[in-house]
Protein backbone atom coordinates (compact mmCIF):
# COMPACT_ATOMS: atom_id res chain seq x y z
CA UNK A 1 0.00 0.00 0.00
CA UNK A 2 1.27 3.83 -1.12
CA UNK A 3 2.14 5.93 1.75
CA UNK A 4 0.03 8.39 2.85
CA UNK A 5 0.03 12.15 1.00
CA UNK A 6 1.20 13.66 4.30
CA UNK A 7 0.97 16.85 1.86
CA UNK A 8 -3.04 15.94 0.59
CA UNK A 9 -4.00 15.77 4.38
CA UNK A 10 -2.17 18.33 6.70
CA UNK A 11 -4.48 20.30 7.87
CA UNK A 12 -6.34 17.62 9.25
CA UNK A 13 -3.28 15.18 10.61
CA UNK A 14 -1.96 18.40 12.12
CA UNK A 15 -5.50 18.35 14.11
CA UNK A 16 -4.93 17.23 17.81
CA UNK A 17 -6.60 14.36 18.36
CA UNK A 18 -6.44 13.42 14.89
CA UNK A 19 -3.11 12.89 13.34
CA UNK A 20 -1.63 10.15 10.71
CA UNK A 21 -3.13 6.70 12.92
CA UNK A 22 -6.61 8.59 11.95
CA UNK A 23 -5.64 8.92 8.39
CA UNK A 24 -4.82 5.63 8.16
CA UNK A 25 -7.60 4.55 9.48
CA UNK A 26 -10.08 6.56 6.78
CA UNK A 27 -7.55 5.01 4.49
CA UNK A 28 -8.39 1.59 4.95
CA UNK A 29 -11.90 2.56 5.13
CA UNK A 30 -14.79 1.44 2.61
CA UNK A 31 -17.86 3.25 2.15
CA UNK A 32 -20.67 2.80 0.23
CA UNK A 33 -22.86 6.10 -0.58
CA UNK A 34 -26.70 4.91 -1.66
CA UNK A 35 -27.84 8.12 -3.91
CA UNK A 36 -25.84 10.52 -5.46
CA UNK A 37 -28.69 13.33 -4.87
CA UNK A 38 -28.51 16.00 -2.54
CA UNK A 39 -27.47 14.41 0.42
CA UNK A 40 -25.08 11.86 -1.37
CA UNK A 41 -23.08 14.72 -3.38
CA UNK A 42 -22.18 16.79 -0.21
CA UNK A 43 -21.43 13.89 1.42
CA UNK A 44 -19.02 12.29 -1.17
CA UNK A 45 -16.80 15.44 -2.18
CA UNK A 46 -16.18 15.80 1.68
CA UNK A 47 -15.33 11.74 2.12
CA UNK A 48 -13.23 11.55 -1.22
CA UNK A 49 -11.39 14.84 0.13
CA UNK A 50 -10.84 13.43 3.56
CA UNK A 51 -8.89 10.15 2.00
CA UNK A 52 -11.78 7.38 2.19
CA UNK A 53 -9.69 4.75 1.19
CA UNK A 54 -12.17 3.10 -0.97
CA UNK A 55 -15.59 4.88 -2.01
CA UNK A 56 -18.75 3.38 -3.54
CA UNK A 57 -21.13 5.43 -5.51
CA UNK A 58 -24.66 4.08 -5.87
CA UNK A 59 -27.57 5.71 -8.12
CA UNK A 60 -29.20 4.69 -11.46
CA UNK A 61 -30.31 8.11 -12.47
CA UNK A 62 -29.21 10.87 -14.72
CA UNK A 63 -28.27 14.83 -13.61
CA UNK A 64 -31.32 16.63 -14.19
CA UNK A 65 -30.93 20.56 -14.54
CA UNK A 66 -33.40 20.48 -11.61
CA UNK A 67 -30.90 18.90 -9.42
CA UNK A 68 -28.06 21.27 -10.06
CA UNK A 69 -29.36 24.18 -7.04
CA UNK A 70 -28.21 20.95 -4.43
CA UNK A 71 -26.53 18.47 -6.10
CA UNK A 72 -23.61 21.16 -6.51
CA UNK A 73 -20.97 18.09 -7.83
CA UNK A 74 -22.68 18.17 -10.84
CA UNK A 75 -22.23 20.65 -13.83
CA UNK A 76 -25.19 22.08 -16.36
CA UNK A 77 -23.00 20.21 -19.38
CA UNK A 78 -23.45 17.20 -16.76
CA UNK A 79 -27.43 17.32 -17.57
CA UNK A 80 -28.70 14.12 -19.07
CA UNK A 81 -25.25 12.03 -18.01
CA UNK A 82 -25.33 9.12 -15.88
CA UNK A 83 -24.95 10.32 -11.77
CA UNK A 84 -22.41 7.70 -11.06
CA UNK A 85 -19.98 8.11 -14.13
CA UNK A 86 -20.05 11.91 -13.62
CA UNK A 87 -19.56 11.81 -10.16
CA UNK A 88 -16.90 9.12 -9.97
CA UNK A 89 -15.02 11.33 -13.04
CA UNK A 90 -15.18 14.58 -10.72
CA UNK A 91 -14.48 12.94 -7.43
CA UNK A 92 -11.64 11.20 -9.53
CA UNK A 93 -9.86 14.55 -10.31
CA UNK A 94 -10.30 15.65 -6.77
CA UNK A 95 -8.80 13.12 -5.24
CA UNK A 96 -7.27 10.69 -7.32
CA UNK A 97 -5.12 8.51 -4.49
CA UNK A 98 -8.73 6.63 -3.55
CA UNK A 99 -10.54 3.89 -5.01
CA UNK A 100 -13.91 5.09 -6.91
CA UNK A 101 -16.44 2.17 -7.38
CA UNK A 102 -19.42 2.87 -9.34
CA UNK A 103 -22.53 0.78 -9.28
CA UNK A 104 -24.38 2.24 -11.37
CA UNK A 105 -27.69 0.23 -10.52
CA UNK A 106 -31.05 0.53 -8.62
CA UNK A 107 -30.52 -1.08 -4.80
CA UNK A 108 -32.90 -4.36 -4.91
CA UNK A 109 -33.77 -6.61 -2.76
CA UNK A 110 -31.57 -8.93 -4.45
CA UNK A 111 -28.79 -6.66 -5.34
CA UNK A 112 -28.91 -5.45 -1.82
CA UNK A 113 -26.60 -7.67 0.52
CA UNK A 114 -24.17 -8.64 -2.14
CA UNK A 115 -23.28 -5.05 -2.83
CA UNK A 116 -23.30 -3.94 0.81
CA UNK A 117 -21.62 -6.42 2.42
CA UNK A 118 -18.05 -5.25 0.59
CA UNK A 119 -18.22 -2.03 2.43
CA UNK A 120 -17.36 -1.40 6.42
CA UNK A 121 -19.70 2.00 6.33
CA UNK A 122 -23.16 2.75 4.47
CA UNK A 123 -24.40 6.08 4.27
CA UNK A 124 -28.43 6.36 3.18
CA UNK A 125 -28.95 9.47 0.53
CA UNK A 126 -31.79 7.99 -0.93
CA UNK A 127 -34.95 9.99 -1.14
CA UNK A 128 -38.03 7.30 -0.95
CA UNK A 129 -39.07 5.36 1.53
CA UNK A 130 -38.72 1.86 -0.30
CA UNK A 131 -34.92 2.51 -1.00
CA UNK A 132 -34.43 3.87 3.27
CA UNK A 133 -36.33 0.31 4.27
CA UNK A 134 -34.36 -1.51 2.20
CA UNK A 135 -31.32 0.14 3.03
CA UNK A 136 -31.70 -0.26 6.75
CA UNK A 137 -32.73 -3.97 6.36
CA UNK A 138 -29.93 -5.06 4.67
CA UNK A 139 -27.38 -3.14 7.21
CA UNK A 140 -29.51 -4.57 9.98
CA UNK A 141 -28.83 -8.09 8.83
CA UNK A 142 -25.22 -7.59 7.77
CA UNK A 143 -24.60 -5.69 11.05
CA UNK A 144 -23.32 -2.91 8.92
CA UNK A 145 -23.14 0.92 10.48
CA UNK A 146 -25.30 2.94 8.43
CA UNK A 147 -25.03 6.87 8.61
CA UNK A 148 -29.27 7.96 8.05
CA UNK A 149 -30.16 11.32 6.92
CA UNK A 150 -33.38 12.51 5.44
CA UNK A 151 -35.25 16.00 4.74
CA UNK A 152 -38.38 17.63 4.58
CA UNK A 153 -39.69 21.32 3.92
CA UNK A 154 -36.92 22.60 5.87
CA UNK A 155 -35.97 20.41 8.20
CA UNK A 156 -33.64 17.24 8.21
CA UNK A 157 -33.16 13.67 10.44
CA UNK A 158 -29.53 12.16 11.11
CA UNK A 159 -29.07 8.94 12.87
CA UNK A 160 -26.43 6.35 13.15
CA UNK A 161 -28.08 2.94 13.11
CA UNK A 162 -26.30 -0.94 13.74
CA UNK A 163 -23.19 0.51 16.41
CA UNK A 164 -23.98 -0.79 19.71
CA UNK A 165 -23.27 1.83 22.51
CA UNK A 166 -21.38 2.03 26.02
CA UNK A 167 -24.61 -0.56 27.17
CA UNK A 168 -24.36 -2.87 24.06
CA UNK A 169 -27.34 -1.49 22.51
CA UNK A 170 -27.80 -0.48 19.16
CA UNK A 171 -31.22 0.52 16.77
CA UNK A 172 -31.69 1.01 13.48
CA UNK A 173 -34.84 2.62 11.51
CA UNK A 174 -37.91 0.45 12.05
CA UNK A 175 -36.68 1.25 16.21
CA UNK A 176 -38.34 4.33 15.36
CA UNK A 177 -40.91 3.96 12.33
CA UNK A 178 -41.71 -0.21 12.05
CA UNK A 179 -43.29 -0.06 9.22
CA UNK A 180 -42.93 2.41 6.07
CA UNK A 181 -45.81 4.95 5.12
CA UNK A 182 -48.70 4.25 2.91
CA UNK A 183 -47.86 5.64 -0.49
CA UNK A 184 -48.47 9.37 -0.72
CA UNK A 185 -48.77 9.95 2.96
CA UNK A 186 -45.37 11.44 3.13
CA UNK A 187 -44.67 14.17 0.76
CA UNK A 188 -41.19 13.90 -0.87
CA UNK A 189 -38.88 16.99 -2.17
CA UNK A 190 -40.00 16.46 -5.84
CA UNK A 191 -43.79 17.51 -4.31
CA UNK A 192 -42.85 20.03 -1.63
CA UNK A 193 -39.34 21.43 -3.01
CA UNK A 194 -36.44 21.84 -0.99
CA UNK A 195 -33.72 24.32 -0.42
CA UNK A 196 -30.58 23.32 -1.86
CA UNK A 197 -28.43 24.19 1.39
CA UNK A 198 -30.47 21.74 3.46
CA UNK A 199 -29.85 18.52 2.16
CA UNK A 200 -26.16 20.05 1.69
CA UNK A 201 -25.67 20.28 5.34
CA UNK A 202 -26.95 17.22 6.28
CA UNK A 203 -25.23 15.28 3.94
CA UNK A 204 -21.75 17.01 5.07
CA UNK A 205 -23.05 16.27 8.87
CA UNK A 206 -23.38 12.27 7.03
CA UNK A 207 -19.60 12.57 5.98
CA UNK A 208 -18.56 13.76 9.43
CA UNK A 209 -20.50 11.16 11.28
CA UNK A 210 -18.90 8.38 8.95
CA UNK A 211 -15.23 10.15 9.55
CA UNK A 212 -16.11 9.93 13.28
CA UNK A 213 -16.92 6.01 13.21
CA UNK A 214 -14.08 5.08 11.24
CA UNK A 215 -11.68 7.13 13.69
CA UNK A 216 -13.50 6.40 16.94
CA UNK A 217 -13.67 10.40 17.45
CA UNK A 218 -16.27 12.16 19.40
CA UNK A 219 -19.70 10.99 20.27
CA UNK A 220 -21.36 10.13 16.62
CA UNK A 221 -24.90 9.75 16.91
CA UNK A 222 -25.27 6.40 18.28
CA UNK A 223 -29.02 5.77 18.96
CA UNK A 224 -29.90 9.63 18.99
CA UNK A 225 -31.76 11.03 16.14
CA UNK A 226 -30.86 14.66 15.66
CA UNK A 227 -33.67 17.12 14.03
CA UNK A 228 -31.95 19.84 12.81
CA UNK A 229 -34.56 22.91 11.63
CA UNK A 230 -32.58 25.58 9.20
CA UNK A 231 -35.03 28.01 9.44
CA UNK A 232 -34.19 28.65 13.31
CA UNK A 233 -30.85 27.04 13.06
CA UNK A 234 -31.79 24.85 15.79
CA UNK A 235 -31.60 21.30 16.60
CA UNK A 236 -33.45 18.68 18.73
CA UNK A 237 -32.21 15.45 20.12
CA UNK A 238 -34.42 12.46 20.95
CA UNK A 239 -32.77 9.20 22.23
CA UNK A 240 -33.41 6.26 20.31
CA UNK A 241 -34.38 2.71 22.55
CA UNK A 242 -35.30 -0.28 20.72
CA UNK A 243 -39.09 -0.99 19.37
CA UNK A 244 -41.20 -2.93 21.61
CA UNK A 245 -41.15 -6.60 21.43
CA UNK A 246 -42.88 -7.88 18.19
CA UNK A 247 -42.96 -4.57 16.83
CA UNK A 248 -41.24 -5.67 13.64
CA UNK A 249 -39.65 -9.05 12.78
CA UNK A 250 -35.66 -8.83 11.90
CA UNK A 251 -34.71 -10.34 8.37
CA UNK A 252 -32.91 -13.27 7.50
CA UNK A 253 -30.82 -14.11 4.14
CA UNK A 254 -32.90 -16.84 3.14
CA UNK A 255 -36.29 -14.33 3.61
CA UNK A 256 -34.68 -11.05 2.37
CA UNK A 257 -35.97 -11.05 -1.23
CA UNK A 258 -39.45 -11.64 0.32
CA UNK A 259 -39.05 -10.12 3.81
CA UNK A 260 -41.76 -8.92 5.26
CA UNK A 261 -41.17 -6.97 8.26
CA UNK A 262 -44.90 -7.14 9.30
CA UNK A 263 -45.50 -10.67 10.91
CA UNK A 264 -48.89 -12.00 10.27
CA UNK A 265 -50.57 -13.22 13.67
CA UNK A 266 -53.51 -15.13 14.66
CA UNK A 267 -55.64 -13.92 17.82
CA UNK A 268 -57.79 -15.07 19.67
CA UNK A 269 -60.65 -13.36 21.57
CA UNK A 270 -58.85 -11.25 24.13
CA UNK A 271 -56.92 -9.75 21.35
CA UNK A 272 -59.41 -8.82 19.23
CA UNK A 273 -61.28 -7.15 21.93
CA UNK A 274 -58.26 -4.94 22.78
CA UNK A 275 -57.78 -4.33 18.88
CA UNK A 276 -61.14 -3.39 18.50
CA UNK A 277 -60.89 -0.93 21.53
CA UNK A 278 -58.41 0.60 20.63
CA UNK A 279 -59.36 1.81 17.48
CA UNK A 280 -58.34 1.96 14.03
CA UNK A 281 -59.32 -1.95 13.20
CA UNK A 282 -61.75 -2.97 11.40
CA UNK A 283 -63.43 -6.86 11.08
CA UNK A 284 -63.27 -8.31 7.87
CA UNK A 285 -65.96 -11.37 7.64
CA UNK A 286 -64.58 -13.46 4.85
CA UNK A 287 -67.63 -16.06 5.09
CA UNK A 288 -70.22 -16.26 2.48
CA UNK A 289 -73.55 -14.07 2.52
CA UNK A 290 -75.68 -17.29 3.07
CA UNK A 291 -73.65 -17.82 6.36
CA UNK A 292 -75.08 -17.23 9.87
CA UNK A 293 -74.67 -16.18 12.70
CA UNK A 294 -74.73 -12.48 10.89
CA UNK A 295 -72.70 -9.96 12.47
CA UNK A 296 -73.35 -6.11 12.36
CA UNK A 297 -71.60 -3.24 13.37
CA UNK A 298 -69.47 -0.03 12.93
CA UNK A 299 -65.96 -1.22 12.19
CA UNK A 300 -67.21 -4.41 10.61
CA UNK A 301 -67.16 -5.21 7.02
CA UNK A 302 -68.11 -8.61 4.76
CA UNK A 303 -66.36 -9.90 1.76
CA UNK A 304 -66.99 -13.54 1.03
CA UNK A 305 -63.47 -15.27 0.29
CA UNK A 306 -65.74 -15.94 -3.52
CA UNK A 307 -64.93 -12.06 -4.07
CA UNK A 308 -61.55 -11.12 -2.09
CA UNK A 309 -58.80 -9.33 -3.59
CA UNK A 310 -55.88 -7.26 -2.85
CA UNK A 311 -57.42 -4.29 -3.68
CA UNK A 312 -58.94 -4.47 0.17
CA UNK A 313 -55.49 -3.35 0.94
CA UNK A 314 -55.92 -0.18 -0.60
CA UNK A 315 -59.61 0.56 -0.30
CA UNK A 316 -59.84 0.17 3.57
CA UNK A 317 -58.24 3.12 5.74
CA UNK A 318 -57.88 1.18 9.17
CA UNK A 319 -54.48 0.25 10.27
CA UNK A 320 -55.10 -3.70 11.56
CA UNK A 321 -57.40 -5.61 9.53
CA UNK A 322 -58.84 -8.54 11.31
CA UNK A 323 -59.97 -11.47 9.12
CA UNK A 324 -62.55 -13.51 10.63
CA UNK A 325 -64.53 -16.98 9.33
CA UNK A 326 -66.56 -19.36 10.56
CA UNK A 327 -63.34 -21.72 12.25
CA UNK A 328 -60.67 -19.68 11.78
CA UNK A 329 -59.28 -21.86 8.44
CA UNK A 330 -60.74 -19.76 5.60
CA UNK A 331 -59.56 -16.47 7.07
CA UNK A 332 -56.31 -17.63 7.96
CA UNK A 333 -55.53 -18.16 4.51
CA UNK A 334 -57.17 -14.97 3.28
CA UNK A 335 -54.70 -13.32 5.85
CA UNK A 336 -51.89 -15.31 4.00
CA UNK A 337 -52.93 -14.26 0.53
CA UNK A 338 -53.53 -10.73 1.95
CA UNK A 339 -50.23 -10.86 3.45
CA UNK A 340 -48.31 -11.83 -0.05
CA UNK A 341 -49.99 -8.49 -1.27
CA UNK A 342 -49.23 -6.04 1.90
CA UNK A 343 -46.34 -4.08 0.83
CA UNK A 344 -45.81 -3.58 4.88
CA UNK A 345 -48.52 -1.39 5.34
CA UNK A 346 -51.07 -3.13 7.64
CA UNK A 347 -51.69 -5.29 10.12
CA UNK A 348 -53.21 -7.84 9.23
CA UNK A 349 -54.90 -10.92 12.03
CA UNK A 350 -56.64 -14.15 11.53
CA UNK A 351 -59.35 -15.18 14.45
CA UNK A 352 -58.21 -18.36 15.74
CA UNK A 353 -61.14 -20.57 16.66
CA UNK A 354 -63.60 -17.99 14.46
CA UNK A 355 -66.93 -16.64 15.34
CA UNK A 356 -68.21 -20.06 16.31
CA UNK A 357 -65.58 -20.18 18.93
CA UNK A 358 -65.63 -16.68 20.15
CA UNK A 359 -69.18 -15.77 20.29
CA UNK A 360 -69.22 -14.14 23.66
CA UNK A 361 -67.11 -11.77 22.57
CA UNK A 362 -69.16 -10.72 19.37
CA UNK A 363 -72.00 -10.70 21.74
CA UNK A 364 -70.27 -8.46 24.39
CA UNK A 365 -68.68 -6.32 21.37
CA UNK A 366 -72.50 -5.46 19.86
CA UNK A 367 -71.22 -7.26 16.68
CA UNK A 368 -73.65 -10.16 17.41
CA UNK A 369 -77.21 -9.60 18.71
CA UNK B 1 -56.08 23.68 23.43
CA UNK B 2 -56.05 20.47 25.18
CA UNK B 3 -57.68 19.57 27.93
CA UNK B 4 -54.66 17.71 30.04
CA UNK B 5 -57.01 16.08 32.96
CA UNK B 6 -57.86 13.95 29.90
CA UNK B 7 -53.98 13.39 29.31
CA UNK B 8 -52.50 10.91 31.78
CA UNK B 9 -49.62 8.97 29.02
CA UNK B 10 -48.80 8.91 25.51
CA UNK B 11 -51.98 7.01 24.59
CA UNK B 12 -54.60 8.90 25.35
CA UNK B 13 -52.27 12.20 24.48
CA UNK B 14 -52.61 10.58 21.12
CA UNK B 15 -56.80 9.77 21.04
CA UNK B 16 -56.78 13.22 22.58
CA UNK B 17 -54.61 14.47 19.10
CA UNK B 18 -56.57 12.49 16.54
CA UNK B 19 -59.76 13.50 18.30
CA UNK B 20 -58.70 17.57 17.56
CA UNK B 21 -56.85 16.57 14.43
CA UNK B 22 -58.44 13.60 12.68
CA UNK B 23 -55.58 13.85 9.38
CA UNK B 24 -53.45 12.25 11.90
CA UNK B 25 -55.60 9.26 11.83
CA UNK B 26 -53.14 7.69 9.26
CA UNK B 27 -50.37 9.11 9.80
CA UNK B 28 -47.64 7.83 10.94
CA UNK B 29 -45.73 9.93 13.50
CA UNK B 30 -43.19 8.86 17.12
CA UNK B 31 -43.73 10.45 20.11
CA UNK B 32 -40.80 11.32 22.81
CA UNK B 33 -41.27 12.49 25.98
CA UNK B 34 -38.42 14.68 27.59
CA UNK B 35 -36.42 13.60 24.40
CA UNK B 36 -36.89 9.90 24.27
CA UNK B 37 -38.54 8.12 22.20
CA UNK B 38 -41.71 5.79 22.69
CA UNK B 39 -41.74 2.27 22.56
CA UNK B 40 -44.73 1.66 25.31
CA UNK B 41 -47.32 3.54 26.98
CA UNK B 42 -45.53 5.93 28.71
CA UNK B 43 -47.19 8.00 31.54
CA UNK B 44 -47.09 12.19 31.20
CA UNK B 45 -46.63 14.22 34.14
CA UNK B 46 -46.59 18.10 34.82
CA UNK B 47 -43.93 20.06 32.98
CA UNK B 48 -43.07 16.97 30.39
CA UNK B 49 -42.16 17.72 26.81
CA UNK B 50 -43.32 15.36 24.18
CA UNK B 51 -42.34 15.90 20.64
CA UNK B 52 -44.10 14.81 17.78
CA UNK B 53 -41.72 13.61 14.34
CA UNK B 54 -42.51 12.66 11.57
CA UNK B 55 -40.96 10.25 9.17
CA UNK B 56 -39.05 12.28 6.65
CA UNK B 57 -38.22 10.48 2.74
CA UNK B 58 -36.30 13.50 1.12
CA UNK B 59 -32.92 13.46 -0.05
Amino acid sequence: MDDINLDRYDRQITLKGFGVAAQEKLRNAKVLVVGAGGLGCPALQYLTAAGIGTIGVLDHDYVALNNLHRQILYSTDDVGKPKVAVAAAKLGRLNPEIKIVQHDTKLSRSNALDIIADYDFIVDGTDNFESRYLINDACLLLKKPLVFAAVSDYEGQIAVFNVTDAEGISTNYRDLFPRPPAAGEIRNCEENGVIGVLPGIIGVMQAAEVIKLITAIGQPLVNRLLNYNLLTQQSYEINISPGAEGSYIKPTTADFIKYDSVPLKEIEGAELRTLLMNGDAILIDVREYHETPKLQGENYEQVPMSVLDEDILSNISQEHLILICQHGIRSLNAAEYLQEHNVGQKNIYSLKGGVVRWKDHFIELSLLS
Amino acid sequence: MIDDHLVQDTFSLMSVLTATYPELTHKKYMLAVNKNIVQRNTALNEGDTVAILPPFSGG
